[in-house]
């Protein structure tokens, strides 16, 4: 169902004239938000050193239209990277509460998404961020590789295409 | 330029113990005579590297790290307390570094430090049980009865404007 820039500039040709086309609003809707997620950062620890990768020349997030916020009033998703503390979870809920809906987290390491290594004997991590926000993608690895969250980036972006885009802005 | 035999001479009132080890100035001292040993050091060692402490089981060991910036020189200064309830004087009006180092041993080990400004937990959070880096310290592996703390807009306006 997915449409790409390519596929429009090729439609666009066809019709006379140039300038029109027919489309579900549902579809351009999602497209546009699979194009611009925009994350608010929750770096934490040294999953953070691999978002910051993701973001930096070699891995490149730009060229999908991922560039991140520092306030989550503008933001889309929260990429929850390193380990959250009981100390730190409060402000993680309330920055959370402050997104504009839709809204989704990202889990990304062993940390955010369980505990890890820290499971056991630990007096002050949370045993997953999912205790203190709803979570809709959790990344493995410790800390996980660029390629990794790029991925769930745009797994993400793909589940974009399920949802009716119309509902999720009348909430 | 102060020798080490001449810093343990002079300050041989307030140790109890000294050695060289490593090109490092160890000296060794009690709750009661570690203010006057400190406040002899501060002129010459200027620059507070460290302070922290080590449960031995028996005992708690307080630790201080301090570095002569001018003689590019390190002294060790330790001491022992009793695990529960220990006092000592603060060091954080000799050397404002120690501040939170202090609020650190206090939130980690429960050692008080007399005359402190504001001796509040650092790391852990109000409410926190315990002190956790003691070795009795029972770890809660359960997370089921765990909530998130909730807070006023109040209160968090209030613990941001706080100095």
């Amino acid at each position: 169902m997915g449409v790409t820039g390519d596929q429009i500039a090729a439609a666009c040709d066809k019709v006379p004239g140039g300038g029109y086309i027919l489309a579900r609003l549902d579809d351009v809707l999602n497209w546009a938000r699979e194009s611009s997620q925009w994350p608010v950062t929750f770096g934490l620890a040294c999953c953070a050193i691999e978002m910051m990768a993701t973001g930096a020349a070699h891995y490149d997030q730009d060229r999908l239209g991922i560039i991140y916020r520092a306030t989550p009033r503008q933001a889309d998703l929260m990429i929850v990277s390193g380990t959250v503390t009981k100390k730190m979870a409060p402000v993680l809920r309330r920055l959370y509460e402050q997104m504009p809906e839709p809204k989704y987290v990202i889990a990304m390491g062993n940390c955010a998404s369980g505990g890890g290594p820290y499971y056991y004997d630990s007096y002050n991590t949370v045993r997953g961020v999912d205790l203190v926000v709803p979570v809709d993608i959790y990344i493995s690895g410790c800390p996980p590789r660029p390629e990794q969250l790029l991925d769930a980036l745009i797994a993400l972006g793909q589940s974009y295409k399920k949802e009716h885009a119309l509902k999720l802005a009348r909430g | 330029m102060t020798t080490f035999a001449q810093l343990t001479h002079d300050q041989r009132a307030h140790l109890t113990g000294s050695e060289e080890a490593g090109g490092v100035w160890c000296l060794t001292t009690d709750p009661r005579k570690v203010r006057a040993l400190l406040e002899g050091l501060r002129p010459a060692f200027d620059y507070p590297e460290d302070l922290t402490c080590i449960d031995t089981g028996g005992e708690l060991r307080v630790f201080c790290r301090l570095w002569s910036t001018a003689q590019r020189q390190a002294v060790h200064v330790s001491l022992t307390i009793p695990r529960s309830r220990g006092h000592l004087p603060t060091a954080s009006d000799l050397w404002r570094g120690y501040e939170w180092q202090e609020r650190e041993v206090f939130d980690l080990f429960g050692v008080q430090f007399d005359g402190h400004p504001d001796l509040r937990r650092i790391l852990t959070w109000e409410g926190f049980p315990g002190h956790p880096l003691l070795k009795d310290f029972v770890v809660d592996n359960d997370d089921s009865s765990w909530e998130i703390p909730e807070q006023t807009d109040q209160e968090i306006i209030d613990l941001l404007s706080r100095e």
